[in-house]
């Protein structure tokens, strides 16, 4: 379980102090499929990087299975993004040098696993994925929806606790971002994986158990997305 | 993260930017290939001079000379030093002294003529003139180790008229060595000798009874008699004795009867008020000055390298600033700073290592080349022998080179991979 209790996240941009997340709190189950949505500005991504450990709280605690991302230190902090997360990014943000199996791999030679371990669960990453086939193509030879399914398959492949994601489709066609959408809900259902999606898109969030949606860094509606009707 | 991964990481970087690479290396190259190959060459120097000249002179041997006369006789050359008194001269008394010394097996008066014309009496024979031959006055005996070498026919117990010709200027004549005995030559002066005063004296006419290895920067020698004969005419004294009792010899030889006893024997001569200069005091300036020379050739390269350290960091920042995006992902991912300081320090240290190993691998097959070209090829054509190979590369040196370009290349990414390390992951991500 996520908990976040009173998180805050101030940042001084020109002199002024931005509130990108002032004050929020809700809990996240384990196995859940939740969707933070909100206008751009809102203060969803630093959100989501604080979960994921790319940020500092900097007021307030998130608490992941008992432990305290705010008592982490810097070596802690990069395990947790190791080990606990996968990221999935918007501009899929894959190294254009390695191949598809190569990207995959990255998160396991960062945690020293040995190569013939890491190339075993790196394709296993990439057939879940659908992917094994053009996992020796570098991302420049495949499409936009194969490149995010790479980077699904990377942030999947040490088994984390959680997948945040964010804007997973928006530089997709709304076919292939539909694909990438039942992709991560099927390893919602099948690994039992907590997928967490940033989006401003309703209609992403709406495929999702849960909304949370945020404004000028609070939290404005939290249920679930039936529920939530504008 | 293993370092193996880190290091395979680090060539994919490299290759991806391959002219880049290349380019930055390259400065580095030439830095290395600088040391690398003056280095070696400075060695082969060494060694040829050093081998030339312990091959003609023995460790038995000590020079004398009058003090203030730093004797660089194997250059061919008497330098005068002021100095405020008058220096003891090598007078009889002197060489007796010298005699009396424990240890002492011979002492020899050398007598050195400068810049007298040679020619043969037989114009048949050879008509070609040298113009200007060095020679020297000198009794040599069998057993006194200073020549190597017996061509044809003898060289002791010369008489006034008979002279011995080296090899070298045998040589010269291009003639097998027994052809040149009994030829009749003329030495004329050219009224060049040292000396305000110095005279022409007249041409005169020796027989060649000899030749030999090659002695000091002797062309040819007389008995220490008939040099000294000369040397006082065209000096205007009026004898050899009143020449020696006047001026001295210009220099002795002496020869221990043992090399332990060298060190003692030359002390005891600088006693007397003489320089004495033995091989191991020659072996010692030439040490010395091959000593320095490797260390400025050094110093030449680590300018280059240097200059190349500032084009790695330049390249490395340029790295960062591009890759910027990419540090982010490693480090959403799970890389922690060190990690990402320790590749980037690896790429930079690769790119020393790369100009580094090119240079040693170019230099030495340069050198070989050249070494095999020369000491095959055209070093025979001119004569030379006795030279195996121009350039000395201990491995040391390579080792050195290697590992000192490499860790140029470490330093020189130092700063570049800790701002990539500091990169906010964050700012990274965003970063396009």
């Amino acid at each position: 379980m996520i908990e976040i209790k009173n998180l805050k996240k101030y940042y001084k941009l020109g002199g002024e102090i931005v509130k990108a997340v002032d004050d929020i709190s809700f809990n996240i189950e384990d196995g859940e499929m939740l969707s933070i949505i909100g206008p751009s500005g809102s203060g969803k991504t630093t959100l989501m990087h604080i979960l994921g450990g790319l940020d500092t709280p900097g007021d307030g605690d998130v608490i992941v299975d008992g432990e305290n991302l705010r008592s982490f230190s810097g070596k802690k902090l990069a395990e947790y993004r190791n080990k606990k997360v996968g990221f999935v990014f918007q501009t899929f943000n894959l190294q254009p040098h390695l191949t598809a199996l190569e990207n995959v791999e990255l998160p396991l030679i960062i945690s020293g696993v040995n190569q013939k371990k890491r190339k075993e669960m790196a394709s296993i990453a990439l057939e879940k994925v659908g992917l094994k086939d053009r996992m020796n193509h570098k991302p420049n030879e495949l499409s936009g929806g194969q490149r995010q399914r790479v980077s699904i398959a990377r942030a999947l492949v040490n088994s984390p606790k959680i997948i945040l994601a964010d804007e997973p489709t928006g530089n997709l066609d709304s076919k292939t971002g539909d694909m990438i959408l039942d992709l991560l809900k099927s390893l919602n259902k099948q690994e039992g994986v907590t997928i967490i999606i940033v989006t401003h898109d309703e209609y992403v969030a709406r495929s999702c158990d849960k909304i949370i949606q945020i404004q000028d860094g609070k939290i404005k509606k939290n249920g679930d997305s039936e529920l939530i009707k504008e | 993260m293993r370092f193996t991964d880190t290091l395979k990481l680090a060539l994919t970087s490299l290759k991806r930017s391959k002219v880049r690479t290349f380019l930055t290396s390259f400065a580095v190259f030439i830095g290395v290939f600088v040391i690398i190959f003056l280095v070696s060459l400075s060695y082969g120097a060494q060694n040829i001079l050093i081998s030339q000249i312990t091959e003609q002179f023995d460790l038995k041997s000590i020079f004398v000379l009058k003090r203030g006369y730093l004797d660089l006789n194997l250059f061919g050359t008497t330098v005068q030093e002021d100095t405020k008194e008058a220096p003891r001269i090598i007078d009889k008394q002197a060489v007796k002294d010298i005699r009396r010394i424990d240890g002492v097996e011979t002492v020899q008066p050398i007598a050195q003529i400068f810049q007298r014309k040679f020619e043969f009496k037989d114009k048949e024979f050879d008509e070609r003139v040298v113009s200007s031959a060095t020679g020297g006055g000198l009794d040599l005996m069998e057993n006194d180790n200073l020549v190597t070498e017996v061509f044809a026919g003898r060289y002791t117990n010369l008489k006034d008229d008979e002279i011995v010709i080296t090899e070298d200027l045998a040589s010269a004549y291009e003639k097998p060595f027994e052809e040149y005995l009994g030829q009749i030559v003329i030495l004329t002066d050219q009224g060049l000798a040292f000396g305000s005063e110095a005279r022409p004296t007249a041409p005169k006419e020796y027989t060649i009874v000899g030749v030999v290895s090659n002695l000091r920067n002797f062309l040819y020698l007389t008995n220490l008699n008939s040099a000294l004969e000369d040397i006082a005419k065209r000096n205007a004294y009026s004898s050899a004795d009143e020449y020696i009792e006047t001026a001295g010899y210009q220099s002795l030889y002496v020869k221990a009867s043992e090399e332990q006893m060298v060190r003692k024997i030359s002390d005891e001569i600088k006693d007397l008020g003489f320089d004495a200069t033995t091989l191991e005091d020659v072996l010692v300036i030439f040490n010395t000055f091959f000593n320095i020379v490797p260390i400025i050739f050094t110093i030449i390269g680590a300018i280059a390298i240097f200059v190349a350290s500032i084009g790695i960091i330049n390249t490395m920042i340029m790295s960062v600033f591009e890759r910027t995006k990419e540090i982010g992902v490693m480090k959403a991912v799970g890389a922690r700073n060190i990690n990402i300081l320790t590749l980037f320090i690896t790429e930079a240290g690769l790119i020393g290592f790369i100009g580094g190993l090119l240079a040693v691998i170019v230099s030495l097959l340069l050198m070989t080349g050249i070494n095999s070209l020369l000491v095959n090829n055209i070093l025979p054509t001119l004569g030379v022998e006795g030279i195996d190979q121009i350039f000395i590369t201990p491995a040391s040196l390579v080792i050195f080179t290697v590992l000192a370009s490499t860790l140029v290349g470490i330093f020189a990414g130092l700063y570049p991979a800790f701002r990539a390390s500091r990169l906010d992951p964050v700012n990274a991500l965003r970063y396009e």
